[in-house]
C-alpha cells in the first residue's frame, strides 16, 4: 500500500427513496473505487432496506443499488457488509437480501471503524 | 497537519457550514493547512446564502463569511457541480454566476468541481472531517 | 486506530445517538457539537448513557461555544464531560487517527 493509499468505509444508513442521497452516495463510492482505493460498504440502520430482494416481476437490477452490485466485479470494492442487528430490528433476515452480503455483529462494526481511515456516513 | 473538509448541510436548515467555518478558522490559527473545503449534498446551497445582516451577525452564532476566508487564506472552496445541478442550481460558469443576482457571495469565492477533487484531497490530507446536516 | 466520533443532533428522534455509542471502541473519543450538546445536560438519561460509555475508557467532550450559544452554562453539564473550544476541537481531530460524523 503506497503512502497515499487510504481505506474508505462508507456507512449507508438511509432508506432507498431519500431523494438524491442514494445517487450521490453511489457516485462517491464509485469515484473512490476508480482511484484504486480500498473500499468497504456497510449497510446499517434503515440502509439495510436498500438491499431487500424484490418480489414478483421486479428483479434485482430494479433496485437502486443494482448498478453497484453489478459493477462490483469491475470495481475493486473490497467488501459489502450488512449489520445483522439492523436487519433483525426491521424483521428481516439474510435470506431477504438480494446479495449474499456478509452479516456483521455490532462489535465488528467497532473493529471495522478502526481498520479504515476515511469514514463516510451516508 | 493537512485537513480536508466536507460540508453536507443546507445553510438554512443546518449548522454544518457555520460549525465548519469556525473549525476552519481555528485550524488556520494553529497553522494547519486546509487543502479543500468540499460542498456536497445540500451543502451546495452554501453559495446562495445572502450576505448576513447586522442583526444576524450580532446573534450568538455568526454565519460564515466564506469570501473573507478565501481572500485572506486562499482557501479552495469547491461546490460539487453535479450535486448543485441536481438541485436546480446553475453551473458555476462565470456567465451563470454573474447572472445569479440572488447570490450575495462575491463571484469567485466558490469554484465548481467534482468528486475527483474530493477523492484527491482525501488521499493527500492527514485528516478528513465531515460536517453533517 | 482510535476514532473521534461526532454527534450533532439531540438524542431524541434520531438513531444516530444509539448507533454512535454502540460503535465506540475502547480508546475512542466522542465530541458533542451543535444540538448534541443537549445530550450532556445533568439529569438527562442520555448523559447517563454517555457516562456509561465514558466509564469504558472513552473520553467525552462538549463544544463549549455550542453550549453558550444555547444559553447553557458549563455548570449544567453532567459529570465526566470536558468542554473544548474550537481550538480544542482541532486538537482532537489531530489526536485521533480518524473522525466519523454520525449526523
Amino acid at each position: 500500500m503506497s503512502a497515499s493509499s487510504r481505506r474508505f468505509l462508507f456507512l449507508v444508513r438511509h432508506s432507498p427513496l431519500a431523494g438524491a442521497r442514494f445517487r450521490e452516495t453511489l457516485d462517491m463510492i464509485f469515484t473512490v473505487a476508480a482511484f484504486d482505493q480500498w473500499v468497504t460498504v456497510l449497510f446499517l440502520d434503515d440502509g439495510v432496506f436498500q438491499l431487500v430482494a424484490p418480489l414478483g416481476e421486479h428483479s434485482a437490477s430494479d433496485l437502486l443499488w443494482g448498478p453497484m452490485l453489478k459493477a462490483m466485479d469491475f470495481y475493486d470494492i473490497h467488501e459489502i457488509l450488512v449489520d445483522e442487528q439492523s436487519l433483525r430490528l426491521r424483521g428481516l433476515t439474510a435470506s431477504d437480501l438480494v446479495i449474499g452480503a456478509a452479516l456483521v455483529a455490532p462489535e465488528h462494526v467497532r473493529t471495522l471503524l478502526g481498520q479504515h481511515d476515511r469514514l463516510v456516513v451516508c | 497537519m493537512k485537513l480536508a473538509i466536507q460540508i453536507n448541510g443546507h445553510p438554512a436548515s443546518s449548522m454544518a457550514a457555520t460549525t465548519a467555518y469556525q473549525f476552519i478558522k481555528a485550524a488556520l490559527r494553529k497553522d494547519h493547512q486546509v487543502i479543500l473545503v468540499f460542498f456536497y449534498y445540500d451543502g451546495v446551497f452554501s453559495r446562495l446564502v445572502p450576505a448576513h445582516t447586522e442583526a444576524e451577525t450580532a446573534a450568538a452564532v455568526a454565519p460564515p463569511d466564506w469570501a473573507a476566508l478565501v481572500s485572506e487564506h486562499g482557501l479552495d472552496l469547491v461546490i460539487c457541480s453535479a450535486a448543485a445541478e441536481r438541485r436546480g442550481l446553475a453551473a458555476l460558469s462565470p456567465a451563470a454566476a454573474s447572472d445569479l443576482m440572488r447570490t450575495a457571495t462575491p463571484v469567485g469565492t466558490f469554484r465548481a468541481g467534482g468528486l475527483g477533487q474530493w477523492v484527491d484531497a482525501c488521499l493527500r490530507c492527514d485528516r478528513f472531517i465531515v460536517f453533517a446536516s | 486506530m482510535p476514532v473521534l466520533h461526532l454527534l450533532n443532533h439531540t438524542p431524541r428522534g434520531s438513531e444516530s445517538f444509539a448507533r454512535c455509542l454502540e460503535s465506540m471502541a475502547e480508546g475512542d473519543g466522542l465530541l458533542l457539537i451543535e444540538d448534541a450538546v443537549y445530550a450532556a445536560l445533568s439529569g438527562t438519561p442520555s448523559a447517563g448513557e454517555l457516562r456509561a460509555v465514558a466509564a469504558a475508557r472513552n473520553r467525552c467532550f462538549v463544544l463549549k461555544s455550542d453550549l453558550e450559544s444555547r444559553a447553557l452554562s458549563v455548570r449544567r453539564l453532567a459529570e465526566g464531560f470536558e468542554c473544548v473550544d474550537f481550538a480544542g476541537f482541532v486538537d482532537l481531530v489531530a489526536k485521533y487517527d480518524a473522525s466519523i460524523s454520525w449526523g
